[in-house]
């Protein structure tokens, strides 16, 4: 079921048979990998909430998968796309207040001890947000706790390709980290 | 877990490494979840897209692309039957889709209510003769109960410049703010 470019969009076919079930079975797993990356509850529930919604805004996709762990995998990929989202809305609004604005209790407050990290993170965040997909969730997961042998079992890949993305994505990360350190000094 | 050495080693420390080890932590902060709330929104977002294609309104003038990610820049609030959505003469810095739930919008003459328009699921509240900064011109309230996605102005803003390409009916619901809504 596709919508006609700039036309009424039709609504897509998914029955509450299909999709109830699938809320129910693996809500519980993307709310802890959300809750890791974002530190928060309410943030974690949006970005399964939100996760859901683009599930069934592309229903035909998610149907074709073969197994019960392909579909976990992609319902795994999509949360981490949304609360990725979500930093990025905490950081734009944080900008928004102005640097003596009240700042945003959920803007990553468990660095408030950090000042110097602050920066460093904010850079790491949009550096991990210009990642390719697959590589992007990776480095996601990573950074919620998960080990390589998890997050290549939740992601359906191997540990092997696990690693070798971590390798490309350190590489990158310390370039754009020193290449704004060494901005910084001139 | 706040002291002086974490900061001084994640200077040496990789990045990812000690954002790992930060992430790792707070699994045992992770509070349990209930699924209820969001089979509701499931449920409601189904509803509303199952609501007849005829009656053109907000939600169903937007593809299925441009509603997921409206879901995404939006907060959900429900708000029991009789419960104000908005009141009259409060500052109007953001605007409501309703999901589920029919309300009525009132404008108060002389102490007395005039109703001046129902809204249910699909449609927007909030909008009309409000340029940003403004006050309400309006109360809404639930007929039953509701569920809403909120959004800021702000985060409107940064919706539709993510998608230029929005129907008509939903820039003039919501981004064309400062015009008379009745020429």
């Amino acid at each position: 079921v596709t919508a006609e470019p700039g036309g009424i969009a039709a609504p897509p076919d998914v029955s509450p048979d299909e999709i109830e079930p699938l809320v129910r079975a693996m809500s519980g797993l993307l709310f802890r990998i959300a809750f890791r990356i974002l530190g928060n509850g309410a943030d974690a529930e949006d970005a399964v909430q939100n996760a859901w919604i683009k599930a069934m805004r592309n229903w035909p996709r998610v149907s074709s998968l073969a197994t019960a762990e392909e579909q976990c995998a992609f319902m795994i990929h999509i949360v981490v796309k949304e609360a990725l989202q979500l930093i990025r809305k905490r950081y734009r609004r944080r900008e928004s207040l102005g640097a003596d604005g009240k700042e945003d209790p959920s803007v990553l407050e468990y660095v408030e001890d950090y000042a110097q990290i602050r920066e460093e993170l904010r850079l790491a965040w949009q550096a991990i947000g210009r990642l390719p997909e697959g590589r992007r969730a990776v480095v996601v997961l990573y950074t919620a706790g998960y080990d390589y042998g998890e997050i290549a079992e939740m992601l359906g890949i191997r540990v092997s390709t696990v690693g070798s993305h971590m390798y490309n994505a350190r590489k990158y990360l310390r370039r754009v980290l020193l290449g704004a350190s060494e901005g910084k000094l001139e | 877990m706040s002291n002086g050495k974490s900061a001084d080693a994640a200077d040496r420390e990789d990045i990812l490494d000690w954002m790992h080890r930060q992430g790792g932590q707070r699994d045992e902060r992770a509070p349990e979840f209930d699924v209820e709330d969001t089979l509701r929104l499931v449920r409601a977002v189904r509803g509303v897209s199952a609501e007849d294609a005829d009656t053109p309104n907000f939600w169903n003038a937007l593809t299925p692309a441009e509603q997921g990610d409206l879901v995404s820049a939006a907060r959900r609030r429900t708000f029991p039957a009789g419960a104000a959505l908005m009141h009259e003469g409060e500052r109007a810095d953001w605007v409501m889709v309703i999901l589920r739930g029919r309300t009525k919008v009132y404008v108060e003459e002389d102490g007395r209510e005039r109703v001046v328009a129902e809204r249910g699921p699909g449609e927007v509240v909030g909008e009309h003769g409000t340029p940003p900064g403004g006050v309400r011109n309006a109360t809404v309230v639930a007929l039953e109960p509701v569920l809403a996605l909120v959004l800021t102005t702000d985060d409107f803003a940064v919706f539709a410049g993510e998608h230029p390409d929005l129907p008509d009916i939903v820039k003039q619901q919501t981004y064309d703010r400062t015009t008379d809504p009745d020429p």
